[in-house]
């Protein structure tokens, strides 16, 4: 996860989920236009009031934050801390981006062998599509 | 559209399904979402121009009153026991059953309920004494029949008898082959069982394999009985135990049906283009990673242990994901062979699969090698080719289709319908195709005046004639200098697009910013004062259009000419003073009857 370009996107109105469904399909389109359309690169979605984005430029991010209501915030592991009033969904959603983004975790990952853990062995040892697929 | 390419933005719906016993926290449900979106990350990494953004949806879902493995054909064992069976035996002095598992061993009680009496599993150590020595390393299996009132151990494809009358001595002529002695006995069995009983109380042996089963009568010539083998636990089955529950609980139908509409509400609620449901559970299943893509869905299991203690999951996720999206395994063990077709978009050969590949790479579908993709599964995903741009378009009057090109790759259209089984490679279907042309052409061109097609690549062209079984004319290819009069030297170099226009049955080419005008009816001579610049020219040309184009194509249904740049294109309408018509740029994607990765 490469934090200097990365950002997250509170979206107004979106989180919490009204009566504890998804936001509607077509609310979602128009966000995403606008954002198509200042060039703004849509990496991960909540599905609720939560993006992760691709700044390319400091334009880009001036331009972001001129958006009625958008919240534009770095990304993490403190990220949390900076959001209130965010649903359950959300709220996992940032934890689980909390735990990306710790040095940790990351270190982890960039050490990893693959085909190292006994899961990753199990998986080899027998076909993982059921026969009737 | 199913999943047919792994573009844009795919709706990752998840469901936490957990109750009493199998309960999943808050940290592992935020673990397990970092590793989605771990996995994601690692699968866009592969290839940026795919466009790939994760949406992800959670739901959870308690059953409180679920009960493991309630429904087996075998009820009360411990799930070791499930996954395998290394023996069994029928006592007639305790009149139970006795089933053997490494050094453990079960007793149930047929008279019972056939459940497993209390306290087992227990150890085998110093209750079995007698065996011959190489018996005695191990055995597979073990009965005692009431036909012959003799004891048979089972180890690989032999078998030996025990007489307990006899002072419990192995009968003379033993051991013997399976095979041949056992009638009706599945090929898998005769090489050897893993467990096996006589039941008195319904006088028939019971043979396990794996999570298998048959039944052999011994009064009726020892042969086994039809229908079987059958599954010892549920098989596949388990996951419906838990699945249909949690789907109810979350308020849509039953199985495939139930799965596939929480999939449209995940994406349909995130306004994803393609999406799959996935399971995470620590509920009984069959196996603890596996996808059935055309539900479509994943099924992921922490059999021990809490779900924030596998670090794998991302590239596992990211492994059957792949299956989702129409990728096979490629690892020896899944049996697959090189020469099965798959892939939704594009369809090609698993010629990476490690029993037959010559020399195969570790990658995602071998060893879940997360950001490492063998080259058979970009087509197999969809990431093949027609990812960020369309390199040529031509209508051909000969058969009233139009073409389109992108890398080694063409699709066709009746319309502006997708003919079906495109994409198609270009090598192999266009007769005569030089190697660097069918890689991929720069731009393609109707000629009416003789009706051919004109393909240009780098500083050459070649020429295609329909009438002829669509080959390459003798004598091509030939250099655009020098063939094509009047061609500037730059546009003699290479064309970026071309396009014929019955409308003035001129045809254009576009190199840059600019642009130039054939006659084809005045000696194929370039027009007078061109090149010019396309700006100012083509009226409502956007300013990325009018810096140069990719392809151009003329849409004869409707009469229009179309430009294309990256992954957008517009319509210019010849008949209203050759503008761009309102609404223009458009996505590629779906408006071209194609998924196609979105700006």
């Amino acid at each position: 996860m490469d934090e200097e370009t990365l950002r997250v996107l509170v979206v107004p109105g979106q989180s919490p989920r009204s009566a504890g469904r998804l936001t509607s399909g077509v609310e979602r389109k128009r966000l995403l236009s606008a954002l198509s359309s200042a060039g703004v690169k849509v990496r991960h979605d909540s599905g609720g009031g939560l993006l992760v984005v691709e700044i390319a430029n400091e334009n880009q991010e001036s331009a972001l934050r001129k958006y009625s209501g958008l919240k534009v915030l770095p990304l993490d592991e403190n990220v949390g801390d900076r959001l209130s009033e965010i649903d359950e969904q959300d709220a996992l959603f940032v934890r689980a981006l909390a735990i990306r983004a710790n040095p940790k975790y990351r270190e982890a990952k960039r050490r990893r062998v693959p085909g190292e853990t006994p899961e990753e062995q199990l998986l080899l040892s027998a076909p993982c599509t059921p026969p009737e697929d | 559209m199913s999943n047919e390419r792994m573009i844009n933005r795919i709706s990752v719906g998840i469901v936490y399904v957990d109750g009493p016993a199998f309960e999943i926290n808050d940290d592992e449900k935020a673990h397990i979402l970092a590793e989605v979106q771990e996995a994601i990350t690692g699968l866009a990494s592969n290839e940026p121009r795919a466009n790939l953004t994760g949406v992800y949806s959670t739901l959870s879902v308690t059953l409180p009153t679920f009960v493991p493995w309630e429904g087996a054909n075998w009820p009360g064992l411990s799930e070791p026991f499930y996954r395998s069976i290394d023996d069994a035996l029928w006592s007639g002095t305790t009149n139970k059953i006795y089933f053997f598992r490494g050094s453990e061993y079960i007793r149930v009680d047929p008279n019972n309920g056939w459940q497993a009496d209390p306290g087992y599993p227990k150890p085998i150590a110093g209750n079995w004494p007698g065996f011959p020595a190489n018996f005695a390393t191990g055995i597979n299996a073990a009965l005692w029949s009431g036909t012959t009132s003799k004891i048979y151990f089972f180890k690989g494809s032999e078998y030996i008898r025990v007489d307990p009358n006899n002072g419990w001595n192995v009968d003379a002529g033993y051991p013997k082959p399976i095979a041949g002695n056992w009638p009706g006995f599945p090929a898998d069995f005769a090489a050897g069982v893993d467990a096996a009983l006589w039941s008195g109380t319904t006088d028939k042996i019971y043979f396990f394999k794996g999570d298998q089963y048959i039944r052999v009568d011994p009064n009726n010539g020892w042969n086994v009985d039809p229908d079987y083998p059958k599954p010892v636990g549920l098989g596949w089955d388990a996951e419906d135990k838990w699945r249909d529950p949690a789907l109810t609980a979350l308020g849509f139908p039953v199985g495939s049906a139930g799965v596939a509409q929480l999939t449209d509400f995940f994406q349909g609620a995130v306004a994803a283009q393609f999406g799959y449901v996935a399971f995470f559970t620590k509920m009984p299943t069959a196996w603890f990673a596996y996808a059935n893509s055309g539900w479509p869905k994943v099924v992921m299991r922490r059999t021990s242990g809490a779900f924030d203690s596998w670090t794998s999951l991302d590239s596992i996720f990211a492994h059957e994901t792949g299956h989702i999206f129409g990728a096979p395994d490629e690892y020896a063990s899944s049996n697959c062979v090189c020469t099965s077709s798959h892939g939704r978009f594009f369809t090609e050969v698993n010629g990476n699969c490690d029993n037959c590949a010559t020399t195969p790479v570790n990658c995602l579908m071998k060893n879940n090698t997360l950001t490492s993709l063998c080259a058979f599964t970009p087509p197999h995903i969809g990431w093949e080719a027609f990812l960020d741009t369309i390199d040529a378009g031509v209508h051909t009057y000969t058969n009233g289709k139009l073409y389109m090109f992108q890398g080694a790759y063409y699709v066709r259209y009746t319309g502006f319908d997708l003919d079906a089984e495109y994409p198609k490679k270009i090598a192999g279907n266009w007769p005569g195709f030089p190697a660097d042309f069918a890689a991929g052409v720069d731009a393609a061109v109707w000629g009416q005046p003789n009706s051919r097609v004109y393909f240009f690549k780098g500083s050459q062209y070649v020429r295609v004639d329909p009438a002829a079984g669509w080959a390459v004319e003798a004598g091509y290819p030939k250099a655009i200098a020098g063939n094509w009069p009047g061609f500037p030297a730059d546009f003699a170099t290479g064309v970026d697009a071309a396009v014929y226009t019955p409308t003035n049955q001129k045809i254009y080419f576009f190199k840059g910013s600019q642009y130039i005008r054939v006659d084809p009816n005045n000696g194929w001579n370039v027009d007078a004062g061109y090149p010019k610049p396309i700006a100012g020219n083509w009226p409502g040309f956007p300013a990325d259009f009018a810096a140069g184009v990719e392809s151009a194509a003329w849409g004869e249904p409707n009469e229009r000419v179309y430009f294309f740049k990256d992954t957008r294109y517009i319509r210019v309408n010849p008949a209203a003073g050759w503008a761009v018509e309102a609404g223009y740029p458009r996505d590629i994607n779906v408006n071209w009857r194609m998924p196609f990765p979105a700006a």
